[in-house]
Formats: C-alpha cells, structure tokens, sequence
C-alpha cells in the first residue's frame, strides 16, 4: 500500500522507496528507509501533506513523495 | 591558528553555538535552512577561527545549502571538526560523525540541547559514548557562557592530541542512550488540530496586524514620536543652516531631499520592529512551520509551498526585506515568492490606501480597507500560480524536518530582531533615503538642470506626469497632479501622501467621485512596488526579471484600474450596488482558481530514474 493510502495512527513499515536518487537519499538521511517502522500522524488542512513520524522525529512529506513509498502493515493488508 | 568547523543536520543548533562562541548575531531560527552560506569569524581572545556551515544530513550533498559544506569538509581536511547532535537525535545524527572519524578527520562531538534531553527524562552515559566513539564527547547548551568557555578548551585540547582511528561497523546505543519520551504538547495538539489551527492561525494574524497598524495600539504610536522627533530635527538643521546663510539649494537638498529620506525610514522601523518581534517569536518557537504544515495546501495551490510562509508574512512589513528573506528557499521556489511578493501590500501602502479610504470612503472605511488588502493578496496567488505553470515549473516538493515546539530565549529574540533592524536600515534604507533624494532631484530641477524651487511646474517631475496623465485618463481622472503623485510613489510608497499634500492644498476630496476614486485605488494596491525593491530583486534573481517585473506591474495595475472604472460606471448605470459586484468578481476569481487544476504529466512525478512509471497517474490516463 502506498504511504498516500494509509490510515491516520496506523503502525507500517516500509517496503520500497520509489523516488529518484536525490529524493531517496533525503529521506533514508532523515531515518525513513526500507524495513523501518512509520506512522502517519496528522494531514494538512486539505490532507495535501502529511506529518510522518520515525522514531521520535517527525517529518513533513507532501503527498506526491508518500504516493511513492511502499509500506506494508496496514489494516487493509 | 586553530581552524575550528560546526557541522551537523539542520536545526541542530550550529548557529546558536557559533553565535555564543565568537559573539556575533548570525541568523538563527527554529526552522531548516536558516543558514543558507558559510561564514567565519574569529574567536574573540583566542587563537580560533570558527566556521558555520550549512546543515547537512548526510556527507552526501543534496540541495544546494548542503553543497557548501560537502566541498568545505573536502577541502580543508586539517581543520577540526566540531559534530553538533542534539541530545535527542544521537541515532541519527551520530552516523554524520562516525562518517567523520573514518576519514581520519579531527573530530569532537558536541551534543546540543542537553537540558532540554534531561529535563524529558533521557539518560546518555557520555563516557561509555567517548569510549566507543575514541574522541571528545562534550554536552552544552548552545546559550549557556560557561559551556562555551568549556567547549573552547576543549577544542585546544582536541586539536593538538589527536590520532586517527576507524570504527568498524555499527555504533550500538541502546544501553548507553534512553532518548526522552516525546508528550505531544498542549499547544501542539491545537496547533495540529484542523479547526483549530485554522482559528489560531487567523487570531495570530489579527493580533499581529492589530497590534502593528491599528490606531491608538503601540506600532502606531511609535510611529508617530518617531516621525515627530525626527521633523523637530529637521527643523532644527534648517534653522540652523539658514542662520548661516548656507545656500538655499544646499538647505532643501539637504532637508528636503536627505532628510525626508531618512524620515521616510524611521517612519518605518517601529511597525517594523514590532511585526518582526512576532514574526521571530513565531519562527524560533516552531509555530511557524505548524503554520507551513497545516496551509501547505493553499500554498501548493497557488503554486508555491509552506516554505514560503515566511517571506510572504514578511512582506507585509517590507517588501524589499520580504524579498531578501527569500535566499534561503530553492531557486524555483524563490523566483516564484520573490515576484510575486511584489503585491503584497507592505507598511508604506497603507497610509496611502488610508488617506484615499479617509477622503472618499469614509462610510465603510473597514470593507474598503480589507478590499484593498484582499485585491493585493488575490494578485500575488494568481501571479504565483501563473508563475508556476508558465515558467517555474516544477515538482519542488516539501520534505524537511518539523521541528519541536519551544519556548522563546527573550535575549536571543532581542538580537535576531536588532540583526533585522540593522539589515534593514542598512540595506533598505540607504536605498529608500537615495531613491528619495533622487525624487527631490526631479522635482526641484527642471530639464535644464536649473533649480526651480518652489516653482514645481517647471520640474521634471511634473513634466514627466503632464506626459503620463493620458495613462489615468481610462480611469476618469484627468488631474495631472495626481499622475505626479503615481510618480512619486514609483520612488517610495509613502511619497504618494507628501506629493499630494504639496499639490493639493485642500486635500482630495471633491477631485474624483466615488468610481474614480475606487478605480485609483485599485490602482494604487497593484501597480509598481517601490525602487528599492526592484533593486532588491535585480540582487536576488538579476537585472532582466527587475526590469519585467517593475513594467508588467504597471501594466497590470493601468488594465485593472480601468476595468473597475468600467465596472463602477456600469454599476452606477444600472444603479447596482458596487458592493454586489465586487463580490460577484471575488466569486469568479475564486472558481476560476480552484478549477484550474493541474492535469499535465509535467506534475506528477513520472520523472523518476527506475522503471516504476507505472505508479504514476497520468501515465496510466495516457495509455487507457
């Protein structure tokens, strides 16, 4: 399932980031990588953004990344 | 001599260090990237020059930002490197400094915000970490003087002993290191919150503003002492010039031309100071990049995106500062903000839109005002999202850290806002004072170059606005003195109020009627932003977009003025209220906005290097 889809509060680990080299290496640099555990915490007013946290950091990703990263975990899973 | 360097992942604290330790007030913000280039200075009384650098996260350089460092740490291998981790992010950050170590760098590991770790009840054994690590490990608070006077002695002590060792495989924390249980806080559960923040969001404006501009409240006030003292001065000179029987161009040069310049900043730098002090309270305790978070959206709609928040807020106190505060964001991203900043209406706009409300509209004084401000608000989003699909295009995405909400050091509030005062006076207000004097040149030197005086009809200034009325004539107005004013106004803002209180000495009511006047101000909200700030933007983005940018205004603001004088004759012929038909064109604009939804390829991101285009949306349209 993409990050995109995944519920609110809903513990998912990553699978596959979809992402050109420079995008992929900003993300594993912030604690997102392949087999890490994540949550989707909070959206933006229009739900365009989501706040991710890893670990005890929280990162703000807009919804074109998230539709390219692959977790699994989810309810619908 | 000791080469000293702070690296480490933004907002980490390299810059409050740096600040404490050498003395010097760089720009420091609880938000990604405020450190934008590289800067140096020398340790007061010690043999130590220390270097800022650009946050990283990993030495492999990413944005532009990073760059800087990535080449700095590859080519001055002999310096010491000071790794800044805050205590709450050691995971990650310490993989920065074992990369470090392993390329038999001198390093030291300075771990930042140690009160803040313990007081959340984190645990960290830093002996057991120096044991592991093999090189100084030191714990400070980035404002505390005894921490810094540590750090430097540890700094000479690191420097001259130091062997080069490798570590071998991963660093395992887990029983030296507890990080602190994070509680979502009180504030930020509203902040987070969708109703919420869209409340506070619109409170934090309103006070802001309030505060700032309204009548009777401190930013006004100021103003007005400020203004006052600065007259007296000015009287006081001229007097004493007089006396002297100094040449009468040298006293209105020097009174009129310099002086009025430099009244024309002062005038200023209270409401500015104040609008600021928000602003920096805003940024360095996190709830600005809530802010960003929340409203991303909006910004993604009209083009740009969070990180924009704080230039555009910025813009309402100056453009031109606004304009320079966009360094810090991507090329694209910055073209886009820094032009379309140019509507925002700033500080020196509203005494002009005030006096036109107070000659002619003094019945609905509040709706005509937020008009004004509203028309200029709606012409930078649509100006924005023109931008981006003509010219910037392209999928800048937001991805950066979010911050933890924190409680604002009132001394280091103080000393970022005295930076931004400085700045200000310093780069804006030579120009506006220059831009001035240049104004008084034109109005009291007709084209032979002989001083005419109080006789203004012979100056260029006038010349140049008896030749420019025909542009005001579409919007009824046939008064030349007020193509004069417009004039002026190119210069400073502000100037628009002196020239008209020289030409017209019974003020302007009675010279247009209620549609002129609407059209005019309508004018007077879009059309060219001051001097100073085009050459603002000929800094930041080059001479070429200055040039387009101060003509297309222009042209812009002469269409629409016209169209609302059209608009109001219509109104007046069907003796319709004009209030309905401005909110008939609000409407429009708005649906004409959010229909116009991206659907080109261009937008999402087919452009990646694996083969995974098959996710991607509008590539499976294309084949369907």
């Amino acid at each position: 399932m993409k990050l995109s889809q995944v519920k609110l509060n809903q513990k998912v680990v990553v699978r596959k980031l979809n992402l050109k080299a420079d995008v992929k290496n900003r993300l594993i640099s912030l604690g997102i990588c392949e087999n890490k555990e994540i949550i989707v915490e909070k959206t933006s007013f229009l739900g365009g953004t989501l706040l991710v946290k890893v670990g005890d950091i929280r990162i703000i990703m807009q919804k074109s990344i998230a539709e390219r990263i692959i977790t699994t975990g989810g309810e619908n899973d | 001599m000791i080469n000293a360097v702070l690296v480490g992942s933004p907002n980490a604290g390299k810059t409050t260090l740096f600040n404490s330790l050498t003395g010097k007030n760089l720009k420091t913000g609880n938000w990604h990237g405020v450190t934008v280039d590289k800067s140096q200075a020398l340790v007061p009384g010690e043999n130590i020059i220390l270097s800022d650098l650009p946050g990283i996260y990993s030495e492999v350089a990413l944005s532009p930002e990073e760059k800087v460092s990535e080449e700095y740490i590859n080519n001055n291998k002999d310096s010491l490197f000071l790794s800044v981790v805050p205590a709450f992010d050691l995971e990650r950050g310490i993989k920065l400094t074992k990369s470090l170590i392993n390329k038999s760098l001198k390093t030291l590991l300075v771990i930042t915000f140690f009160d803040e770790f313990k007081k959340g009840k984190g645990f960290l054994d830093v002996d057991k970490l120096k044991e592991m690590l093999g090189v100084p490990v030191v714990c400070v608070n980035g404002n505390d003087k005894k921490d810094a006077k540590r750090l430097l002695e540890l700094i000479k002590t690191a420097f001259s002993n130091f062997t080069p060792i490798k570590i071998e495989g991963d660093i395992k924390l887990e029983k030296i290191y507890k990080n602190r249980k994070l509680k979502e806080s009180f504030l930020d559960k509203i902040f987070l919150n969708k109703p919420l923040s869209l409340i506070t969001f619109f409170v934090i404006i309103f006070l802001m503003l309030f505060v700032t501009f309204s009548e009777h409240c401190l930013g006004v006030f100021l103003q007005k002492n400020a203004v006052f003292l600065v007259d007296k001065l000015k009287d006081v000179f001229c007097i004493a010039l007089l006396k002297i029987n100094c040449n009468k161009v040298v006293v209105s040069f020097l009174t009129d031309g310099v002086l009025s310049g430099v009244s024309g900043v002062v005038s200023f730098i209270p409401q500015l100071i104040i609008l600021y002090a928000f602003l920096i309270f805003f940024e360095e305790s996190g709830i600005l990049s809530r802010i960003a978070f929340m409203f991303d959206d909006f910004f993604v709609k009209i083009g740009l995106n969070g990180r924009a928040v704080f230039s555009l807020l910025m813009g309402f106190g100056c453009t031109t500062v606004g304009v320079f505060s966009t360094r810090a964001l991507e090329i694209n991203l910055k073209n886009k903000t820094a032009l379309s900043l140019a509507f925002i209406p700033c500080t020196a706009r509203l005494p002009v839109y005030l006096m036109m409300i107070n000659t002619f509209f003094a019945k609905n004084r509040i709706f005509i005002l937020v008009l004004a401000y509203l028309t200029g608000i709606i012409f930078m989003a649509v100006t924005s999202s023109i931008l981006n699909k003509r010219l910037y295009n392209n999928s800048d995405t937001m991805l950066l850290e979010m911050p933890v909400l924190r409680g604002v050091n009132v001394k280091k509030l103080l000393k970022t806002l005295l930076y931004y005062a400085k700045q200000f006076i310093i780069k804006v207000g030579t120009s506006i004072t220059l831009v001035i004097t240049l104004l008084w040149v034109l109005k009291s030197f007709s084209f032979t170059f002989s001083y005419v005086g109080e006789n203004i009809e012979k100056s260029i200034l006038f010349s140049l606005g008896k030749g420019l009325r025909f542009l005001l004539y579409p919007m009824g107005i046939t008064d030349w003195r007020l193509s004069v004013a417009v004039i002026s106004g190119l210069f400073a803002k502000e100037a628009v109020l002196s020239t008209v209180d020289l030409l017209f000495s019974l003020g302007l009511s009675g010279v247009l009627n209620a549609s002129q006047a609407l059209s005019f101000l309508i004018f007077l909200c879009l059309y060219t932003p001051c001097f100073s700030t085009l050459i603002a933007v000929k800094k930041e983005l080059g001479f070429k977009k200055a040039v387009i940018l101060g003509i297309s205004t222009f042209a812009v603001a002469l269409v629409f003025g016209y169209i609302t004088y059209f608009c109001a004759l219509f109104c007046a012929f069907l003796q319709l209220k004009p209030a309905i038909l401005i909110i008939v064109i609000l409407i429009t604009l708005i649906l004409l906005f959010t229909f116009n939804k991206k659907t080109n390829c261009k937008n999402c991101c087919c452009n990646t290097e694996d083969n995974n285009e098959r996710n991607c949306k509008c590539k499976k349209s294309k084949t369907s």
